[in-house]
């Protein structure tokens, strides 16, 4: 079992982004599980659960993130903090 | 239909498939990722490089070109196949051996390998030795490996072979669905074959068209197999999908975190473009099309009780 | 109402005169649409010093040597029984892994059920190039690299969603009563998923292996990038030769020929499920 993982060279940032995924996804279900997550519809125009608002959050993250390394030298961080804003509107108000 | 009951215990039916999917896409994944951030030159060789290599890929200038081409590609595949299946579907026969034996012929060029339908075309478009090649050459100059339009062209006419028995299939079953009655109605009222097309055709093959356009879209926008057999990305790169530059750099060039970082990127605009498949198809059995304020919470809270799937079966059948 | 009847009538007559019409343009437009293949199938009938010293439309010199060259040649015919192997056992271990799956989908609501569906559909999309570098590592860790079950695994990362996605649709066409009958009936759920509800899904079944027959047979990244000399697929092996200089383009249309049989075959039997199969639009 662990040699499927052990040939990955593996960095750190990367092994919490996928503990956090997983972490994310547990407690998601167990949060679903007591309080069924409320279908709505926000300004996305979509209905939507909370865990699809999570996902486009964070695929929207990733977009804008990669458009920002499509731009010579732009600043990651100062992208990257918008981003984040963007995607906490998503999460509230999508 | 009765609803679906609520059972955790199916998540055991479940769990082998995710573990073989897990097995196949997560761990690959997985690694893929590491690469990205580290430039790897042996095993106990790995410099941390954190975003360089995304930034080096997103403002690679052949990776957008490739990215742009893909685009065209695709909307040309569209504009083409998308139109051509209906015509195709709608003069297909509808009963009897007839309609066996059509469906039968109509389905071949879907089941061929992909690397022969490339030989097939390969072959075919030979200025020497193929049929359409000396054909083509009898009206215009035409050479495939010197000529860019040329070799677009054969992607274009190649790919429209290939995957239109797709769009026509599709149809042609969406087709079928439609009460024979809906057509008496049209003939009664004297409407013209245009009429019967718009109103009482198209309404009907909405959801089936839809499949159809995204699938197309989603396969074009990986197409690897045909275009490598067949021109090899060129002359020069003009034939060069996003697939075959992601081959290139990983496989040929052995360029490991550079390739990590664009398989990332192509990566996430497959999770957009399967978002939006995904939503669109379950478009209409998305309860509560209302703006949910704090007080009306609790009557959606039993919305969510309804059935989801229902609509969805009601199409099935 | 004797004028509907009149007009209706008149309408038949010449819809009908129409619908052959069609019909003709139809069988003229899948004549030409047959072209590549027959071409293909013309070239692989000729020897290749015959092919390159005339063009000839119509062979006038008909010679079966490149398939006797492809049944005796260990490399062709090897590699041939080693793409029938991985697909078979594809189509096999999918439907094993999807059948209980499909039903637990088309039966129960579970926590997390519509977010696995979509997670599983987006391995059906995922471009194979993606894959590449990694599933090279993976199998070789894993032991499997080179097998045909390790081609046959990998194949499975787009198979697994489409049989889930399509047996799904099947299942849910059959009534939720059924189960219950048989509860009361008191068959064990082992007994009834096996000896009546299988049987009466069957077409469903077929339909489902021919389309992971079909996607198995026609891959060819991923099964040349996991494989070396063993489990070599035929698409790689001509491949490998399209990049030797000095082509036998007889032998590689024979080659050519020889892939598309099985599909053909396969075809043949699910010929009256396939339009069920894609109307499910779930390919």
């Amino acid at each position: 079992m662990f040699e499927l993982f052990d040939w990955i060279p593996w960095t750190a940032p990367i092994a919490y982004v996928f503990i956090g995924v997983a972490v994310m996804i547990t407690g998601l279900t167990i949060w679903g599980h007591y309080r069924p997550p409320i279908r709505r519809k926000g300004f996305l125009g979509v209905v939507t659960d909370r865990s699809e608002r999570v996902y486009i959050a964070i695929v929207s993250f990733a977009l804008v993130m990669v458009i920002s390394f499509a731009i010579v030298d732009s600043n990651t961080s100062v992208w990257a903090i918008s981003a984040l804003v963007m995607s906490a509107g998503i999460l509230k108000w999508g | 239909m009765d609803a679906k009951k609520k059972n955790n215990k199916a998540w055991f039916l479940v769990l082998p498939v995710v573990f073989v999917v897990a097995f196949t896409a997560i761990i690959p994944l997985m690694a893929v990722a590491n690469y990205s951030l580290q430039d790897i030159q042996g095993a106990d060789n790995r410099l941390f490089v954190g975003l360089d290599f995304f930034k080096r890929v997103a403002t690679d200038p052949n990776v957008q070109d490739a990215f742009a081409r893909n685009v065209t590609l695709s909307m040309q595949i569209l504009l083409i196949q998308i139109p051509l299946g209906i015509f195709l579907a709608r003069l297909m026969p509808k009963s009897g051996w007839k309609a066996s034996a059509a469906l039968v012929v109509v389905a071949i060029p879907l089941i061929i390998p992909w690397n022969v339908v490339g030989t097939t075309w390969r072959i075919f478009t030979r200025n020497d030795i193929g049929l359409g090649g000396v054909l083509v050459n009898k009206f215009t100059d035409y050479n495939l490996s010197e000529s860019t339009f040329d070799a677009w062209a054969t992607i274009l006419v190649m790919d429209t072979w290939h995957w239109t028995p797709l769009v026509t299939l599709l149809v042609y079953a969406g087709l079928r669905s439609i009460p024979q009655a809906y057509y008496q109605a049209a003939a009664i009222d004297g409407a013209s074959a245009l009429a019967v097309f718009r109103f009482v055709e198209l309404p009907k093959l909405k959801r089936v068209l839809m499949i159809a356009l995204l699938l197309r879209f989603m396969d074009s926008f990986m197409m690897y197999t045909e275009p490598f057999v067949v021109t090899g990305g060129g002359p020069g790169s003009s034939t060069q999908t996003l697939s075959i530059l992601l081959t290139t750099i990983a496989i040929g060039q052995f360029d490991i975190g550079v390739a990590g970082a664009f398989s990332l990127m192509y990566f996430l605009f497959i999770q957009i473009f399967s978002f939006l498949f995904f939503t669109v198809l379950t478009l209409d059995e998305r309860p509560g099309a209302t703006r949910v304020t704090p007080k009306e919470k609790v009557k959606s809270r039993e919305k969510v009780e309804k059935p989801v799937n229902s609509k969805l079966k009601k199409v099935l059948k | 109402m004797t004028t509907t009847i009149a007009t209706s009538a008149a309408g038949k007559k010449t819809s009908r005169f129409r619908i052959d019409l069609r019909s003709w343009l139809f069988w003229l437009i899948m004549a030409v649409w047959a072209l590549p293949v027959a071409w293909l199938v013309s070239m692989s009938l000729r020897d290749n010093a015959d092919i390159l010293s005339s063009f000839e439309v119509i062979p006038s010199k008909i010679s079966l040597n490149s398939y006797a060259q492809f049944f005796e040649d260990p490399s062709w015919i090897g590699s041939y029984m080693n793409s029938i192997t991985y697909t078979l056992l594809n189509t096999v271990l999918s439907l094993l892994v999807a059948l209980p799956a499909a039903y637990a989908f088309s039966r129960y609501t579970f926590s997390g059920d519509k977010h696995l569906f979509f997670w599983l559909l987006t391995n059906r999309m995922a471009p194979a190039a993606v894959f590449l570098l990694p599933f090279f590592q993976l199998y070789q860790a894993a032991n499997l690299f080179d097998t045909p079950l390790g081609v046959a695994l990998a194949h499975m990362l787009f198979n697994v969603p489409l049989a889930v996605w399509i047996l799904e649709g099947f299942m849910s066409g059959v009534p939720k009563q059924l189960d219950e009958i048989a509860e009361v009936d008191g068959y064990r759920f082992g007994r009834f998923f096996l000896t009546i509800f299988i049987p009466m899904i069957r077409s469903g079944i077929g339909v489902t292996a021919f389309f992971l027959f079909m996607f198995s047979w026609v891959e060819l990244l991923i099964a040349r990038t996991i494989t070396a000399t063993q489990a070599k697929p035929i698409a790689a092996q001509m491949t490998r030769t399209i990049s030797a200089s000095g082509l036998d383009w007889s032998l590689l249309s024979a080659a050519g020929v020889m892939t598309i049989i099985p599909g053909v075959i396969v075809i043949w039997f699910v010929r009256n499920y396939i339009a069920k199969g894609f109307a499910l639009g779930r390919v």
